[in-house]
């Protein structure tokens, strides 16, 4: 991978943020997270950012309005959705919304960054 | 097996009983692997958030409710009962998940030696960390005991509402509570000799967590053995102070979610004591530890009175980088009847410094051997005695209220920047970092006095070496996997671990330093010091956070197994104290229940139940509940050939093994045969056993088989599937002919023999239980044949068990395929297996 891959993380239960930064960081990428979905939009709206991992489940605006909002205004990150073991439904989807994939919690660290990885590597239909 | 309580007789069809019993054995696999799944995550591989933990406990909680069902359908509803145990176990998960503090398990008082990891809403974490402290480090940490939280609660409840520092201060004191501190201070009085008095301090639940609380507590020093008591209701009034109250309200707590415990210890007479931070608090980058020291009780010290301060060397041998000494006019003495009192200092002695640099090289090095194993920066209190001694009174994590982000380094740096050793080989069972010297423990041995904070490498993750990994820095191996008990063990401590490395015990060299990268998977020669500060600066959230906490404590409730020999008076309904008991229970109780139907009523009643022949003296009975034997028609004689179940073929491929049976005649000792005879009726009553045949009870991946060969009973329990998380083997063995010694010597042989290949043993006298989980089916269909080669061998290893030296010799000779040195030879078989 060349130059540091810019991704903005969004999920509102802190351990999760805590937890995935750092391993992120230490696999090379520029990492933001941000457990309140309002400034993660804001951030979305002032800067660039090659992939988007965000929760789905969350308070005030949800992942789905967080996907929609991306949509409309900021077309540049791929998005990636985190959801709970109950609700695979919602994530296909939110693939329907334009998430390029997603991950089941609870994950393994390792999976998430492979993820990642191959999602910035493939080349935009 | 067949234990003394017999059912009515079921008017079930058996055919339905099969079901409801084939459906117990799936509910059991998933849910314990359910578990098992659970306890992985708290390695710290793995992402999981609140939801999870709901969605868990809910889960076992209905697997549960579905257990009772299915086994009282299986034994026309005996055992109703289990309900209100999964009940118990189900609402103190409840009050975990709350947050509320754990009322049900706790006692008014508690030793350190009975304290746990996770027991912190009971004790407070201040207890729970020297406990720690001695259960893992060679450190001198005063003996002592916590008035738990739930004194506290009942004192709150009798002192009644509104309650506050004077109300506490003028409630009598509950019996019940006055009565067990009184007992425990005098057990700590034989305990701790020589001590004149007592420091009782607070040990609140929720005190140095993310909140240090520190000072808001009253601590009491050199009180007398009478008025520990009065001491108690003190600090416990402390906690009702205004200023406390506010300390609360200002971080968001409350007095209904924390709690109360407090610490009594034997005064330690001290020339010196103060406190040490291993890293300088101010200067998190400066390569220092911080000591700030007072002469006598150093109380000045943390009450930021004249004390002498010390910078060091982290770098041994810990040189004096700088240090400050106060002009000292008074020191803190125990006073004569109780209580402390100030004494002047003479005026020459007035600056000379409280420590000598050997008194601190020592310090240092206690403080960075302790902060290698508890894996973050320490705030440690000391005290140094007349005789030079140091003395741990309390530790805690560092903390570093505004301390800027620590720079991540990409591990492509890292790996530029030192040497890698392993990559990308073997499982991580648990996350961290760890650094230290390579420490080899050769194949099956015990190593009782491993090195606090070396790294711990061996060949295989054996739970023998359970003690051991108390005490690394890290741990490596060449196989075994992070499901297994010593995994269990990694994570509960915190131990940076990677299991299935392949060839760590042939890259690593005794001796050499390195350092483990248990989140990337990597070891790196040397210590990459990156790593290590980047770790102590932050502490780990998977210690910290709210999440892992719960995790660990809903564990507690529902993983550990206490009712293992199912003789025993506590295996019952009563005796489930976690979930996983509750699995063991119902499993025993369905078994036993389709068993001794046969006993009574045989074939007639028992159509699908056949004898297998085996061309060995082993009279043998297979129930098939169903997939368990070949279709088509049969009489009621069977051969290895009919069988479809899985893990019985493999057990009857060891079993019957050209040389496993053929044994020299038994040379018994004519005191050992006198032994034996007038054991008969007593062996038979140890387990209730009224085993009328030696029974399979089969499906197609599911055996369970009880024996009863001479005078030993064997219970052996497999599921053995393609998916390593469904299966187990579980090896129960008692009894056995000749005296008590060498069926104690043989069971534990059998105990450290089964250790060796990977089970987790529990021996008890001539009991032996092992329990090996979630192995792949190729390992599980190797240990059924080699289980089949112990049953044939043990059935005469004891009558040779001569002395230890014997028996070692035999049980190596058996690990490593050949049949013993002296049993070799023989030609004739001994019948005595016919039951």
């Amino acid at each position: 991978m060349t130059g540091r891959r810019r991704v903005l993380l969004l999920d509102d239960e802190r351990i999760v943020c805590d937890r995935l930064r750092p391993a992120l960081e230490k696999a090379g990428f520029h990492v933001e997270a941000f457990t309140d979905s309002r400034s993660a939009l804001d951030r979305l709206a002032e800067e660039r950012f090659d992939i988007l991992v965000t929760d789905l489940k969350m308070a005030g605006p949800d992942g789905m309005d967080v996907l929609a909002d991306v949509r409309e205004h900021s077309p540049d990150p791929r998005a990636i959705v985190i959801t709970g073991f109950a609700t695979v439904e919602t994530a296909k989807e939110a693939m329907r919304l334009g998430a390029v994939d997603f991950i089941a919690k609870p994950f393994r660290m390792r999976q998430l960054i492979d993820l990642i990885r191959k999602v910035a590597e493939t080349p935009e239909s | 097996m067949v234990w003394p309580f017999r059912s009515r007789p079921s008017r079930v069809d058996p055919q339905v009983r099969f079901e409801r019993f084939r459906d117990l054995l799936d509910l059991n696999a998933s849910l314990l692997r359910r578990i098992a799944e659970a306890e992985e995550m708290l390695g710290g591989e793995f992402v999981f958030d609140r939801q999870y933990l709901i969605d868990l406990a809910e889960e076992l909680s209905h697997g549960m409710d579905d257990v009772v069902v299915d086994l009282n359908a299986v034994c026309g509803n005996r055992y109703l009962s289990l309900t209100d145990a999964v009940e118990r176990v189900r609402s103190a998960i409840r009050a975990d998940l709350e947050g509320r503090p754990c009322s049900a398990d706790a006692e008014l008082v508690l030793p350190l030696s009975r304290i746990e990891a996770e027991m912190d809403c009971g004790v407070g974490a201040k207890a729970v960390r020297l406990a720690e402290l001695r259960r893992r480090l060679d450190v001198n940490v005063p003996p002592g005991f916590a008035v738990t939280v739930e004194a506290w609660r009942r004192f709150v409840e009798a002192a009644g509402p509104g309650v506050d520092a004077a109300k506490i201060l003028a409630t009598p004191i509950p019996r019940e509570i006055e009565r067990a501190i009184r007992r425990a201070t005098a057990e700590l009085a034989r305990e701790a000799r020589e001590a004149s008095g007592y420091a009782v301090r607070s040990s609140a639940y929720g005190e140095d967590g993310e909140r240090s609380f520190a000072g808001q507590f009253r601590t009491l020093l050199n009180v007398p053995a009478e008025g520990v008591p009065a001491a108690w209701r003190e600090v416990v009034a402390s906690f009702h102070a205004p200023a406390a109250e506010v300390y609360r309200k200002r971080h968001g707590l409350d007095a209904e979610t924390s709690g109360m415990a407090v610490l009594v210890l034997p005064m330690i007479e001290a020339r010196a004591a103060g406190v040490l931070y291993s890293l300088d608090p101010a200067f998190p980058d400066a390569d220092r530890i911080v000591v700030a020291a007072a002469p006598g009780l150093g109380l000045t010290a943390v009450e930021g009175g004249a004390v002498d301060r010390f910078d060091l060397s982290r770098e041994a041998p810990h040189p004096l980088l700088a240090r400050a000494i106060a002009e000292k006019r008074e020191r803190t003495v125990p006073a004569p009847g109780g209580g402390t009192r100030r004494e002047e200092i003479p005026e020459g002695e007035r600056r000379e410094p409280s420590l000598t640099e050997k008194d601190l090289a020592r310090l240092a090095r206690l403080a960075l051997r302790i902060e290698r194993v508890l894996r973050f920066a320490v705030d440690l209190e000391w005290a140094v005695d007349p005789e030079g001694t140091l003395h741990v009174l309390q530790v805690r994590p560092l903390l570093f209220p505004e301390h800027d982000p620590v720079p991540v380094v990409s591990v492509e740096e890292t790996r530029r920047r030192h040497r890698v050793l392993l990559e990308g080989e073997g499982e991580i069972a648990c996350r961290g970092i760890g650094a230290g010297e390579v420490v080899v423990v050769p194949a099956f041995e015990e190593c009782p006095r491993f090195p606090a904070g070396a790294i711990l490498v061996a060949r295989e993750a054996t739970p023998l070496l359970a003690p051991c990994v108390a005490r690394a820095g890290g741990v490596l191996t060449d196989s075994g996997g992070t499901a297994s008990h010593l995994g269990t063990v990694a994570r509960e401590f915190g131990v940076p671990a990677i299991f299935g490395t392949g060839r760590a015990t042939r890259v690593l060299a005794p001796g050499t330093v390195v350092t483990v990268d248990a989140e990337e998977g990597i070891v790196y020669e040397g210590e990459v010091r990156e790593l290590l500060r980047r770790q102590l600066l932050t502490p780990p959230p998977v210690e910290n956070s709210r999440e892992f906490r719960i995790l660990r404590k809903m564990l507690r409730r529902i993983a550990p197994l206490n009712l293992v020999d199912p003789s025993a008076r506590t295996f019952s309904p009563e005796g489930c104290r976690t979930y996983h008991d509750v699995l063991r229970f119902a499993h025993e109780k369905a078994v036993e229940s389709l068993t001794e139907a046969i006993g009574r009523h045989g074939r007639s009643r028992n159509p699908n139940l056949v004898r297998l022949e085996l061309g060995v003296p082993l009279d043998l009975y297979v129930l098939d509940t169903g997939g368990g034997l070949r279709p088509g028609p049969r009489g009621d004689r069977i051969t290895p050939a009919d069988l479809a179940c899985v893990p019985l073929k493999y057990l009857v491929e060891g079993l019957t093994e050209p040389g496993v049976w053929a044994r020299s005649p038994s040379d018994l000792d004519l005191r050992g045969f006198m032994s034996s005879a007038l054991r008969g009726a007593a062996v038979s009553s140890t387990v209730g056993g009224k085993v009328e045949r030696n029974v399979a009870v089969v499906t197609r991946d599911y055996v369970n088989l009880n024996l009863k060969l001479g005078y030993h009973f064997n219970v052996l329990n497999c599921r053995l599937r393609e998916d390593p998380g469904e299966n187990h083997l579980f090896f129960f063995f008692v009894g056995g002919v000749t005296e008590m010694e060498r069926r104690a010597r043989r069971a534990a042989l059998i105990g450290w023999l089964l250790s060796a290949r990977g089970y987790t043993v529990e021996t008890r006298g001539d009991l032996v239980v092992g329990r090996l989980a979630h192995v792949p089916a190729e390992k599980l269909a190797e240990e059924m044949r080699v289980a089949g080669r112990l049953i044939g061998f043990t059935r005469q290893l004891d009558v040779h068990l001569r002395s230890d030296e014997i028996a070692e010799e035999y049980m190596r000779a058996f690990l490593e395929g050949k049949t013993g040195p002296e049993i070799s030879s023989g030609e004739s078989a001994d019948a005595g297996g016919e039951a």
